[in-house]
């Protein structure tokens, strides 16, 4: 059902991986890839930044490459004012045309040449800022459940959109920022590419695959993830698009899931009403799982589900109860337990209370 | 679930992004023998080639207008998979360039209304003229500020075509500001709608921010070139 953990830990650290692959018409031609993402650490901040480099430009790999690893360092360099809206929104495009300019005056061409779409994300202390420029949607999950943080500003033509270089940039640059709870476990940022699996344009609606990959960083680590990200995207997304495909996964590190384990949807509901068979279903894609009881009665892991619903989804007791179909009386006192466990500091489960 | 395994059923299917072309064609009575004959025979092949084609078969959509005294629509827009080329004859009663290239901007118009309502996303949509002859009417100078201005803001591509010497280019050029008319080399219709064919696919390939472009060695096939 879920990981074990310590319900009054607040995680404040943030995994990351990501993958960039060359499309099919790349392939064709024997280009390279134009996407680039880049993912930049200091103590307390995280920031990604994912560029697709524009097709008409010679050199926009060179481009999305250099800018997205000059603006993930940027990002973390400024973390704190910037998801605090202190730094203006457009001090990324700034930073990122100066990334440009360095590559004309090292490289030559013109700046038209480096153009990209640019993705950012930024995590600090708590808040997360997102900043875009063109198309690709940039993700978050709340409660198992993946929507837009910021969706693609394309122009009328499919072709069309705006990037860093663009003569109107820094009025198209859109920022969010907002503040995290526990609920917030992912963010995902993709290209254009991707997101043609990944993102329905007509409902807006994100795939519930983003959240399904984050995941994986609960387990194994980003090297591994980045790696096995890359396979999955060109053996399923690659396939089903023209363009690069690049996707970038933000999660909080250890996060206490109570979440499907095919869909990654908090949508658990009790089946049955067992005890000693603890039998957990999805409402959403109706994978089923059983937790055995302990020889006294529920499993701990009951308990946790219950404090998860109540501390991190936010829900009421009588919504939980629905869910559980565990008595309103017995969820009130293991609240009453655990507000208690955590004021006298101890954090061992209380056995005496599985009944 | 396993190990870096993900529900594939869990992914998404957008609408392949469509590219509306409107190939608006003169069939007045100086149309009438061999060049109908090659118009209906290129046009027949473009559609085949279209649905071969595994880009341009989910992309491309054909409407196909006709122009004498009258202007009608043969064939409105719709997927190229579904469609056959419409069988076309010589009408009488004048050149009325303009009202066929206005009904022709008309159809893409609601195309495009329909694409966005039902949120598909559309490449810049193409007219093709095609004519053999001066207008016999006025119509084209109220019609073509409209489809300049069009092109002039980037909303639609124009490939003026003129058939055969009597054609008159000045007029299509009113068409198009950005791209010169170009003159059919005899009847080469099949090599112009195989360089339509191929440039279509291009379009079809493209991703945000390219710029497309045209198949210009086919163009050398079909038209006569200034030297």
């Amino acid at each position: 059902m879920g990981r074990d953990g310590d319900l009054r830990r607040q995680p404040r650290e943030w995994l990351a991986a990501s993958a960039a692959v060359r499309g099919r018409s790349h392939a064709v031609a024997g280009g390279p890839c134009q996407d680039a993402a880049s993912v930049a650490r200091a103590p307390g901040a995280l920031s990604v930044c994912v560029c697709d480099g524009a097709g008409s430009a010679a050199l926009s790999h060179h481009g999305a490459q250099f800018v997205a690893r000059e603006v993930a360092e940027y990002l973390t360099s400024v973390a704190e004012p910037y998801v605090s809206g202190e730094i203006p929104a457009a001090a990324v495009v700034t930073r990122a045309r100066e990334g440009v300019d360095q590559l004309v005056r090292n490289h030559g061409g013109s700046s038209r040449d480096y153009a990209c779409a640019l993705m950012g994300l930024v995590i600090a202390h708590d808040k997360v800022a997102a900043v875009h420029i063109g198309d690709g949607v940039i993700a978050e999950v709340v409660a198992g459940h993946p929507r837009v943080l910021s969706g693609p500003d394309n122009g009328e033509f499919a072709n069309v959109t705006t990037f860093i270089t663009s003569t109107d940039a820094l009025e198209r640059v859109r920022v969010v920022t907002k503040g995290l709870g526990p609920a917030n476990t992912s963010f995902a940022l993709m290209t254009d590419g991707a997101a043609t699996a990944l993102y329905e344009g007509r409902t807006r609606n994100v795939s519930q695959v983003v959240e399904q990959v984050a995941s994986w960083l609960d387990d194994r680590t980003e090297e591994e993830v980045a790696a096995a990200l890359a396979t999955a995207l060109r053996e399923h997304l690659v396939p089903k698009t023209h363009d690069d495909c690049t996707l970038a996964v933000v999660r909080r590190h250890a996060p206490l899931l109570f979440a499907c384990p095919s869909c990654k949807r908090w949508d658990l509901v009790r089946v049955g009403h067992g005890v000693r068979r603890f039998r957990v279903g999805c409402r959403a894609c109706g994978e089923e799982t059983c937790q055995a009881g302990g020889s006294r009665g529920r499993p701990p892991i009951a308990r946790q589900w219950v404090l998860h619903l109540a501390l991190v989804a936010g829900e009421g007791v009588r919504e939980i109860s629905a869910t559980t179909r565990i008595p309103i009386r017995t969820i009130r006192r293991w609240l009453r337990l655990a507000v208690r466990d955590c004021r006298s500091g101890g954090a061992t489960p209380r056995q005496e209370d599985h009944r | 679930m396993n190990e870096f395994g993900f529900r594939t059923q869990d992914l998404v299917e957008n609408p392949s992004t469509r590219l509306a072309v409107c190939l608006c064609l003169d069939v007045s009575p100086s149309m009438e023998g061999d060049p109908i004959e090659e118009l209906n025979k290129g046009t027949a092949l473009f559609f085949e080639a279209l649905q071969k084609n595994e880009l341009t078969k989910h992309s491309v959509e054909i409407a196909v207008v006709t122009f004498a005294g009258t202007a009608v629509a043969r064939q409105n827009f719709g997927p190229v998979l579904q469609a056959t080329a419409p069988s076309l004859n010589i009408e009488g009663g004048g050149t009325s360039l303009g009202e066929g290239v206005e009904l022709s901007l008309d159809l893409l118009e609601e195309r495009k209304k329909a694409y966005k309502l039902a949120g598909i996303e559309y490449f810049q949509p193409w007219l093709i003229i095609m004519t053999d002859g001066e207008p016999t009417d006025n119509s084209h100078l109220r019609v073509a500020p409209r489809a300049a201005d069009l092109v002039q803001h980037k909303k639609l591509s124009v490939f003026p075509i003129g058939v055969g010497d009597d054609s008159d280019l000045e007029t299509l050029q009113m068409f198009s500001p950005k791209r010169p008319p170009l003159r059919l080399k005899g009847l080469r219709f099949e090599e112009f709608f195989e360089f339509l064919g191929k440039s279509a696919e291009r379009v079809s390939a493209s991703n945000p921010g390219d710029t497309v472009p045209l198949d210009t060695e086919g163009i050398s096939k079909w038209a006569e070139m200034e030297t």
